[in-house]
């Protein structure tokens, strides 16, 4: 492939997005992110973002027509910023779902999603589901349609960089592939599991998960009522949560069990999600 | 709390019912509120027009044996309504 600038075309929902990338390295990141993307949406004016690489240590930077949204040397920093701003586009577009800041995986015919802020640990559950025979689906974004449905923003992983250290997340060999800073890393879902169709599934289980550290382990079943209120809680769209309404919500809980989850060690999460019961 | 004072509940919010749990939510600054039995039961009485005193003066006398805990409870419940604007209390 010759080093010259090409376009990433890709959109979500309703909403389109072109990014122009003016050489290979950043053609290659773009794709990183958006690889999953389901495509282009015909009708809708794209957003457009120039993507640059320049100089042998190359500086990179982001531009939404002339405003620099990045300059710097980390792909890493500008890759979080690329994907927020997508992100925020998806979601002010969506006028049909409830934006829910949500990880999502399947496995046979069910469908956990787990909803959560920043922090509480949905990245890495999420992370480690996948690694542990789940199908990925998100770690970050979910929209929740009316006849509960799911339709999920698959994206890289991002998790804290100490997570490496875990046994159960053996990516020594694939630092080509991992975007890093000092911090934290985006990590291609499918060094986790090859294994991936995008899918729309009806949702059947909500674990709301708590990274606590040296926590002993915790699932308290929760009734309907508070399922809701905290799935509230995850709620990025507050004009959606007034337009499509609670009864929406509470009625995708009512069909669904949900759980609560306090955590510190996989050993001890193990035990409930490869559980031959847990799904049933 | 003044207990000669009247709730008055805030138009402001919906509530969802789940069998025997209540979850309210406020449109005009987005917050949700669970509510257990005896939230409900506080809250109900509150739109019956009656002062804080006759709402703990029922239900004690519906439930007798529990006479001390209502009457903190329905101060807490009561402070908890009117702290997340779900009441209001009117002064005479």
């Amino acid at each position: 492939m010759s080093n010259q600038s090409q376009s990433l075309k890709t959109g979500f929902g309703s909403q389109s997005f072109e990014i122009e990338c003016n050489n290979n390295d950043a053609y290659r990141l773009a794709e990183f992110l958006f690889f999953d993307f389901p495509g282009v949406v015909a009708e809708q004016e794209p957003k457009r973002y120039d993507l640059i690489y320049s100089g042998s240590r190359p500086m990179i930077s982001l531009w939404e027509d002339d405003k620099r949204l990045y300059f710097g040397q980390n792909p890493y920093h500008l890759a979080v910023i690329l994907m927020n701003e997508v992100l925020y586009h998806c979601i002010d577009a969506n006028r049909e779902s409830h934006a829910l800041h949500a990880g999502a995986v399947i496995r046979g015919n069910s469908c956990i999603i787990l909803p959560g802020q920043s922090g509480m640990g949905k990245s890495t559950l999420t992370a480690w589901l996948v690694a542990h025979g789940y199908q990925y689906l998100t770690d970050e974004l979910i929209f929740l349609a009316e006849d509960g449905t799911v339709t999920p923003v698959t994206r890289p992983i991002s998790l804290k960089s100490s997570f490496n250290q875990n046994s159960w997340m053996n990516l020594h060999d694939y630092h080509d592939q991992i975007i890093v800073s000092e911090n934290e890393m985006m990590i291609p879902h499918r060094l986790l599991n090859q294994t991936f169709t995008p899918q729309e599934p009806l949702v059947t289980h909500i674990v709301f998960p708590h990274y606590v550290e040296g926590a002993t382990m915790t699932l308290q079943q929760l009734s309907p009522a508070k399922s809701c209120f905290l799935l509230m809680q995850s709620h990025v769209n507050a004009r959606n949560l007034e337009g499509l309404g609670v009864p929406v919500l509470a009625e995708t809980v009512r069909n669904c069990h949900s759980y609560s989850l306090t955590y510190s060690r996989f050993e001890d999460v193990e035990s409930i999600f490869c559980a031959s019961n847990f799904l049933n | 709390m003044d207990r000669n004072t009247k709730p008055t509940i805030s138009e402001s919010y919906t509530a969802e019912k789940f069998e025997d749990e209540l979850l309210l939510y406020s449109k005009t600054d987005e917050q949700a509120l669970y509510l257990n039995n005896t939230a409900q039961a506080v809250l109900q009485l509150c739109g019956d027009d009656l002062t804080v005193a006759q709402i703990i003066d029922y239900l004690q006398q519906h439930y007798p044996d529990q006479r001390e805990e209502i009457d903190q409870e329905v101060i807490e419940v009561l402070s908890t309504l009117e702290s997340n604007g779900v009441i209001t209390f009117e002064y005479e």
